[in-house]
């Protein structure tokens, strides 16, 4: 039995349930919807090493949270969550907008086009509505590849729901937990903040980018004592209330994943979310791998 | 400066004059932060724009007795409470104070972060001004002025350009661990291979595009804080299509921070009075 883009993509949708927004987050950002799907591969990030991964396994559709083409269409609204905004919104500095990207003469966008054609592949960014379920599977994903599932303590409302990722870890120094979090993902570049010193209990999870307002929140949270973020957007906002929060005698540390590395575990869960409803391929995640390292 | 208003010319001038008088005023023991504030917009060689939203007091005002000036990067507690310490109770700084880029109250006004460092700095009579759209504006951008002067390459910069550099060849490696070492940081990220040949080297951007344009034109490009999502991708992308490229991610603050030593050193000459003191920010980040 064969099966198209397009269909799976419906399948997703009705899997999803009512209330799926569409939003140029949420499209094909390469190839024909109508295009006979061999395999899926779900990253979060197509890069042309997944794509040449994807082609090497039998697989043509790719299902990203990020885009091909890297640049991103944004929205912030007090979250970083897609709140369905029109894309002239504005309030004080918070926008949605179109970051301007690579021209296609641009020598890497010839070389992802060419391969993405050459090998027949549909790339379809899953995004917002990947995040608007009740769900957070990327904290979920994230949760379970640090060995903190049985950890989880979640403040009320909806259990792994969205800004309700708390954690009750062993005590222990920022500086070791942090080596412990650089361990358990295999990772070469966390950045982190607050006095290496300081004894942890308690760690709110977060992925991907946050804004002041759910920073506040999260550190407003009874017996946090350590955050755990993808990439503060920005450091001379986020990362200041960090520093501050730690630099004023609250005993209190700050880790910052990487954008990548924290959204990664995630989308092994959007495989196997999708694997369910698609049995006629093979489903699988491949990882975007971190991008880079650090000189020390 | 073609849309500066007759008003805004006038203000200027007079603030210009009154920088002319500076020896009868080099008999005050102390100045006001708005005093200093006038000295600079009347050196500054560009038209003040009214309409920043940055560069304006943010804790404090004008009316405040000045006994001596910190400059830095941030308003990070860490600086004001050096400052505090070093009895320099005005405090120049680039960047915001209270997390959001124009400063918003409304967003923080009951926060409990924002009312304790308020509360501290009214304690110890701190005044926080910010210079920022100017100081980039000043020519030549002051600060990347001084951020070249602090990493040395002066002599390698391509004629008109002070982002851009011809170096002896070197390593993306090598040059990854100069650049941390002499900043210093413990937060530099590369992408691209450590053996990569680098001599022509170029500053990039926050954005994208920015980062597009300068990959393109060098081996490989330096970036202070810039969307991990598009440009630490795209650079990716650009190494695996076969492209011999690198770069190296430093921290917004280390990308800066040298640029308000340099404000330090322009500034002291027109503000005799008072000392005027480098306190680096310094990248707070760190790493296992």
């Amino acid at each position: 039995m064969s099966i198209t883009a397009q269909t799976v993509l419906e399948r997703i949708q009705k899997k999803f349930g009512p209330g799926w927004e569409p939003t140029p987050v949420d499209a094909f950002m390469a190839g024909k919807p109508d295009t006979e799907v061999k395999g899926i591969a779900t990253t979060y990030a197509p890069t042309l090493d997944v794509l040449k991964k994807a082609v090497a396994s039998g697989k043509n559709l790719i299902i990203s949270r990020e885009s091909p083409w890297w640049a991103r269409t944004n929205a912030f609204g007090g979250g970083t969550q897609f709140q369905g905004l029109p894309s002239n919104w504005t309030n004080g500095q918070n926008f949605i907008r179109q970051e301007e990207g690579a021209p296609d003469t641009d020598p890497a966008v010839v070389a992802k086009r060419q391969f993405i054609e050459a090998n027949n592949l549909v790339v379809y960014r899953w995004f917002a509505n990947w995040n608007a379920q009740p769900v957070d599977y990327q904290l979920k994903g994230l949760a379970k590849a640090l060995g903190w599932e049985q950890h989880y303590k979640p403040s009320g409302g909806y259990p792994w729901g969205h800004n309700n990722g708390f954690f009750e870890l062993a005590p222990a120094t920022l500086k070791d937990t942090a080596l412990a979090i650089k361990k358990k993902l295999g990772v070469k570049s966390i950045r982190i903040g607050g006095k290496p010193e300081t004894i942890v209990h308690k760690a709110d999870l977060s992925h991907g980018m946050y804004w002041l307002p759910d920073i506040q929140k999260l550190y407003a949270e009874p017996g946090v004592d350590l955050l755990v973020m993808g990439e503060p957007q920005w450091e001379n906002e986020l990362s200041l209330y960090s520093f501050d929060v730690a630099d004023s005698g609250q005993k209190k540390g700050y880790i910052v994943l990487g954008q990548q590395v924290s959204e990664e575990p995630g989308c092994a869960e959007m495989a196997a979310w999708i694997k369910p409803i698609v049995t006629e391929v093979p489903v699988e995640h491949i990882p975007a791998g971190e991008p880079c390292w650090m000189p020390y | 400066m073609n849309n500066l208003s007759r008003r805004e010319f006038v203000i200027m001038a007079g603030a210009a004059a009154a920088a002319t008088q500076l020896p009868a005023q080099a008999k005050k023991a102390t100045l006001t932060a708005g005093e200093v504030v006038s000295r600079i917009k009347a050196n500054l060689g560009i038209p003040w724009n009214p309409k920043t939203f940055r560069d304006k007091f943010h804790i404090g005002g004008p009316d405040m007795e000045v006994h001596g000036i910190a400059t830095s990067f941030g308003a990070n507690f860490r600086v004001l409470d050096l400052a505090q310490k070093a009895g320099l109770n005005m405090v120049i700084v680039h960047e915001p104070t209270f997390y959001s880029d124009a400063d918003v109250i409304d967003w923080i006004k009951d926060d409990p972060m924002y009312l304790y460092k308020l509360d501290w700095a009214a304690k110890h009579n701190i005044v926080v001004w910010r210079i920022h759209d100017h100081w980039h504006a000043h020519k030549p951008d002051g600060i990347q002025t001084g951020w070249d002067n602090h990493i040395g390459w002066n002599q390698y910069l391509v004629e008109g350009s002070l982002t851009h550099w011809k170096l002896p060849p070197t390593t993306l490696g090598e040059l990854a661990k100069y650049v941390a070492k002499t900043l210093p940081s413990n937060s530099v990220r590369v992408i691209g291979d450590p053996n990569l040949p680098v001599s022509n080297f170029m500053r990039g951007g926050h954005l994208m595009a920015q980062n597009v344009t300068a990959l393109q034109a060098a081996d490989a490009i330096l970036v202070s804080e810039c969307r991990e999502y598009d440009s630490f991708e795209y650079v990716r992308d650009t190494i695996l299509s076969g492209q011999k490229k690198g770069a190296i991610f430093i921290s917004h603050c280390s990308g800066e921070d040298e640029g308000m030593r340099f404000f330090a050193e322009w500034s002291q000459p027109f503000l005799p009075e008072l000392q005027v003191k480098f306190i680096p920010t310094t990248d707070e980040f760190w790493t296992v």
